[in-house]
């Protein structure tokens, strides 16, 4: 619980300040953005704590904050990249990107193509889950459609 | 003309000056704008939709958000038969048709960085002129408001790096000692701020800067770690390098790529690349020279 607590704050924090560095003007937009990376980076972190690997973490983390930046852009009326981009920042692999690099460096490249691959792995991970929460009111709308167009409802 | 069949009325005679004649053709079809009103009306499209597109791409949004924008938009003035528009991360064309007159309007992309508030502004923009269309010249001046809109000052650019930098120390865990690390990490960051900042004005490249700001956010953590040996070098160096990492860049990529718009997404994920490869440049340069990491060529 105590680790929750403690990733939850850090995200709020990164994601509070990536949305400064975005030029979010607002200060409840700016909360609202980071409590919902916040919530994404609790996702993750339960997901890694019930054993979980990295990609399947990031997959279960871009889907709750996507939905959570859903949910604020339609209670503030304002565009989902508002949420969606300073709640993707923590959970970017830039961490295996260094490690990988550090491998390299030192010429072990087995490890350096691991931690590639792992960070390539949680990068497409992150793109899936975003692309499967932005997929459901477009289906939605359109099924609303072809409802409306055969059914004349 | 048309020949009049024999022993029908005849048809009155047009007006000697074509340039009346182009008005009265024009009147019938769009009460109150003549020919030469129509065409300055559609550059004055053309000019407001290439600047809204260039807001928005400018500010980081995707290349199919600001195609569909700029043509929703478009259609919304009076007058406008069609519009259409194709961006791609380093320039935009549009043109506008209006009275079988077509204008198009080309801009060049320099560079793009990330503005949230200006994409919500735009994006509000275009929502509300389609319920309430407007003329192009009211959608300049609003145009020119967002353009002109404050941005947050150095200072407080400043202290959400650092704060920033602590988040990432405090969400992806550290090792050591908890107040030199985040000590190391703030003032990290706020180097690495500085730094950006004289790179900007003085080097010609901005990949050439972010080798600058990489090999500063390393020395500081370096030097952290001589003074203080029981640090980590990963868990004072990575949250700092999060705040130089193009995550965003690199998933409008994808998400570019995604969407059918390959050279755009090609040529965002050659910046998200060359950027990793310019952090990877400046941090091994200071590691190898400083000691602390030595390159193997095997």
């Amino acid at each position: 619980m105590v680790s929750l607590l403690i990733a939850a704050f850090g995200a709020f924090l990164i994601c509070g300040a990536f949305g400064l560095i975005y030029n979010i003007q607002s200060p409840l937009l700016l909360a609202l953005a980071g409590g919902v990376g916040a919530l994404g980076c609790v996702a993750y972190q339960i997901v890694v704590d019930l054993g979980g690997g990295e990609p399947e973490a990031s997959f279960v983390g871009a889907v709750v904050f996507s939905l959570a930046a859903w949910a604020a852009s339609h209670f503030t009326h304002e565009p989902v990249i508002m949420f969606q981009a300073p709640a993707l920042i923590p959970l970017v692999p830039g961490g295996d990107i260094y490690r990988m690099m550090s491998a390299f460096l030192v010429g072990e490249w087995s490890k350096g193509l691991e931690w590639g691959a792992t960070a390539m792995a949680v990068a497409g991970m992150l793109l899936f889950g975003m692309l499967i929460v932005s997929a459901v009111p477009y289906s939605w709308s359109h099924l609303k459609q072809l409802g409306k167009d055969t059914w004349h409802f | 003309m048309a020949t009049p069949a024999p022993g029908a009325p005849s048809a009155p005679t047009p007006p000697p000056n074509a340039a009346a004649a182009a008005l009265d053709e024009s009147d019938a079809r769009r009460p109150g704008f003549s020919k030469a009103e129509m065409n300055k009306q559609a550059y004055a499209v053309a000019e407001a939709i290439l600047r809204c597109g260039a807001i928005l791409l400018v500010s980081g949004c995707q290349v199919r958000t600001v195609e569909d924008t700029m043509v929703r938009f478009g259609r919304t003035f009076q007058g406008v038969d069609d519009c259409n528009a194709y961006v791609t991360l380093t320039g935009i064309i549009v043109s506008v048709t209006a009275d079988d007159d077509t204008v198009t309007k080309i801009v060049r992309i320099d560079s793009v960085s990330h503005d949230l508030w200006a994409v919500a502004r735009t994006l509000h923009l275009a929502h509300r002129c389609e319920k309430d269309p407007m003329t192009p010249d009211q959608v300049m001046a609003e145009i020119q408001n967002i353009e002109n809109a404050p941005l947050h000052g150095n200072r407080t650019m400043a202290l959400a790096w650092a704060v920033g930098a602590l988040g990432c120390a405090i969400f992806y865990g550290y090792t050591g000692p908890m107040l030199v690390t985040f000590a190391a990490v703030a003032v990290g960051a706020l180097a690495t701020f500085g730094a950006g900042l004289l790179s900007d004005r003085l080097l010609p490249n901005p990949y050439v800067g972010i080798i600058v700001q990489a090999g500063v956010a390393t020395g500081v953590c370096v030097l952290f770690h001589r003074f203080f040996p029981t640090t980590d070098m990963e868990s004072m160096l990575i949250p700092i390098l999060m705040l130089l990492v193009p995550g965003m860049t690199f998933t409008n990529s994808l998400l570019d790529t995604l969407s059918g718009d390959y050279l755009s997404g090609v040529a965002r994920l050659s910046v998200a690349l060359l950027v990793g490869v310019s952090i990877a440049i400046g941090t091994s340069i200071v590691l190898h020279y400083s000691g602390v990491l030595t390159w193997s060529p095997s």
